[in-house]
């Protein structure tokens, strides 16, 4: 009965695959479509596809955005920072294209800065961008890049160097990556 | 596209050549041979990402083909037959090279938030910068698919497109190959041909298989890894015609690169050895080269892991030191294989080992009740009420698995085992991260099911192959297909 036994399970595999074939299209139509099996990403670039998870955009497009703005940059992060420098560093390193994120001994007393310390005490300066990242322990965090016509560095130089500060107005807290050679005085532990 | 094909490329060449060393012939050499590369290519690169040397992928790559097309030059001089068909290599590579066109252009990708953890770690990796991962990162996703995707950093990019797909292909491929070999021993091959491709139709239709051709994740990696560990071992029982050195090489590589993909593995490929190590026809030197080549790197992994940790001034947690209690259990273990006791008990071992699983998950279960409860809910959910895009496919993927257990498959406990324990050990899984699985697309075990699938298609492709019901009795089979031993 070698037969019947072959021919009632490749008769049931047969039901299976025609099974398949039907209900592939309606869940498709059905999944998330991230978890679609067909799904077509917008572009080459796979940042660019983060525009279909907000959750997802928050963690990483400040690194993507870094790593366009400033390919192999080095950052420089209060020891002390309440922000989580790991997390910053795996992000930097990796989708960010950073050189090095090193933690620096900065003066606690200009640990935090305001807008207007960036306004008053900086002549020039280029926002490069601005958004909102998530951070562990803190939830969406502003955060903006912030460069100038240094005589040192320059955007897109490999040797572009910020120091990571935290930015606050309001009672806000951001997250304020700004080149090196602008930062405010008393903040020269960066430089 | 160039680095894309490179990176293919050396996995293929590479593991071709050392599969044809070790004696296969066919067309299994660029199967296996791509298995074999894959693997020696994630092994060679953990080696460079737990040492001090330069994680660099042009490095990985050189010597994924490096090395091999040495030995195989080496064996070629010294005048042993190695050689290999050139126009269907080139022919071959050709195609490859075409597939990976095709899939660039085509930009099918799924992702999730996960897939972006495992590119943010082969990123450090492209970047030489692995060593300053943080423990967010290297505990679950590891370096198995980083490492396959670290090289695109070579061209400013974060992913491989092809990746996924060529190892869906590959599990494919794979099935064919072991379900071919394993029943063109006794049957035609019209029906190995038709009920071969009954089975991977099967898969092939299956809506998430399809997802997990494209989503960057190492489910499928995992899958198509096991199925070639538990495959390769079956295929040596079952048909001495092929060449066992390059099926144990084989096995042994893909357990070494199993290691560095999913967290999970020492367990689950633990298991899945099981019936291996207690087989008599395993010589003692293999059972124990399989053992250590699953505990020493994970000795060195879940070593470099807790350093991680401790680096970071927190405490070891139990996952990892549990899994680093287990690779040294495994190599201690070694002597222990050669008590005559393993082979003599070998079924009884692996029934009560199977009964441990189902206690260990009762015991758990009556402690805390809602883990085991929400899981198997959210798993009804997600697989048969239709909440996770499996349709109707995972219930009839099920069914004839169950169906074919009532069928007579040669050997069939070694591709049996591994698929009857998996169902306690991911609710087991469940009590050990402390949180039960949930309703949607992408809970964890609605995508691990692609872990074991492969091999499930390739056991109830075999027993319909084999067409025999169990409970028949041997004198009522009908000889009509079978080939006599001489024909073969």
């Amino acid at each position: 009965m070698v037969g019947n036994a072959r021919a009632i399970l490749i008769g049931l595999a047969l039901v299976a695959i025609v099974v398949n074939v039907l209900q592939f299209r309606t869940i498709e139509q059905g999944a998330d479509p991230r978890y679609a099996a067909l799904g077509r990403l917008p572009s080459p670039l796979l940042q660019e596809s983060l525009s279909e998870s907000q959750a997802i955009a928050d963690i990483y497009s400040l690194f993507f955005h870094l790593s366009e703005v400033a390919p192999g940059s080095q950052l420089h992060i209060a020891a002390d920072s309440r922000f989580p420098i790991t997390s910053i560093r795996d992000n930097a390193l990796g989708f960010g294209r950073a050189d090095s994120v090193s933690g620096v001994e900065f003066d606690e007393t200009v640990d935090w800065v305001t807008q207007d310390d960036l306004d008053t005490e900086v002549d020039t300066y280029h926002l490069e961008g601005s958004g909102s990242v998530w951070l562990p322990h803190h939830g969406d965090v502003p955060w903006q890049i912030v460069t100038g016509d240094c005589s040192t560095s320059s955007v897109g130089n490999d040797s572009t160097s910020f120091a990571v500060f935290h930015l606050r107005d309001a009672g806000d807290t951001s997250l304020l990556l700004i080149e090196t050679c602008l930062a405010p005085e008393g903040m020269g532990a960066a430089k | 596209m160039i680095i894309e094909s490179l990176v293919i490329l050396s996995m293929l060449v590479g593991g071709s050549a050392v599969v044809r060393v070790a004696g296969l012939r066919g067309w299994g050499v660029p199967i296996l041979g791509s298995v074999a590369g894959v693997s020696l290519y994630i092994s060679i690169g953990a080696v460079q990402v737990l040492s001090p040397i330069t994680s660099s992928s042009i490095l990985t790559m050189s010597l994924t083909a490096g090395i091999p097309i040495a030995v195989w030059l080496w064996n070629y001089f010294r005048g042993r037959d190695v050689r290999i068909k050139v126009l269907p290599a080139i022919a071959l590579m050709v195609g490859v090279i075409s597939l990976i066109a095709l899939f660039r252009a085509a930009r099918l990708v799924a992702w999730s938030s996960d897939s972006f953890r495992y590119l943010l770690n082969a990123s450090l990796i492209a970047t030489d910068n692995f060593d300053s991962a943080s423990t967010a990162l290297i505990p679950k996703r590891l370096i198995g698919v980083p490492l396959l995707h670290a090289p695109s950093g070579l061209s400013g990019s974060y992913y491989l497109p092809s990746i996924a797909p060529l190892i869906a292909a590959l599990a494919l491929a794979l099935i064919a190959w072991l379900a071919w070999n394993g029943l063109s021993v006794k049957h035609n091959k019209w029906t190995v041909a038709i009920v071969t491709t009954a089975g991977l139709l099967t898969l092939a239709t299956t809506n998430r298989f399809v997802f997990h051709g494209f989503y960057i994740n190492g489910h499928l990696l995992f899958g198509a890894l096991l199925l070639a560990v538990v495959g390769c071992s079956w295929i040596m029982v079952v048909d001495s015609r092929v060449s066992r050195q390059a099926m144990l090489l084989v096995m042994g590589l893909a357990i070494v690169a199993l290691v560095f993909v999913r967290a999970e593995t020492a367990l689950l490929v633990g298991f899945a050895l099981l019936p291996t190590l207690l087989d008599r026809r395993f010589s003692h030197r293999t059972k124990a080269a399989l053992l250590a080549l699953l505990g020493v790197p994970l000795i060195a992994w879940q070593s470099f892991v807790a350093s991680v940790y401790l680096e970071e001034g927190s405490g070891v947690p139990l996952s990892v030191s549990g899994l680093l209690a287990a690779g040294i259990v495994m190599v201690a273990g070694i002597p222990a294989l050669r008590w005559k006791g393993l082979n003599r008990w070998g079924q009884q071992i692996l029934l009560l080992a199977e009964i441990g699983l189902w206690l260990a998950l009762g015991m758990l279960a009556l402690q805390e009740p809602e883990v085991l409860i929400d899981s198997i809910a959210a798993t009804t959910q997600n697989t048969v009420l239709g909440a996770a895009s499996w349709g109707l496919s995972l219930i009839m993927l099920v069914g004839l698995t169950v169906l074919a257990a009532f069928l007579k498959v040669p050997d069939g406990q070694l591709l049996r085992f591994p698929l009857t324990t998996f169902v306690p050990f991911v609710f087991l899984l469940a009590y050990l991260r402390d949180a039960a699985y949930r309703v949607g697309d992408g809970d964890s075990l609605n995508r691990m099911w692609i872990q074991l699938i492969p091999l499930a298609v390739l056991y109830f492709t075999v027993a319909i192959g084999a067409g025999e019901w169990r409970l028949k009795r041997a004198s009522a089979d009908s000889p009509t297909d079978e080939v006599p031993a001489e024909a073969r």
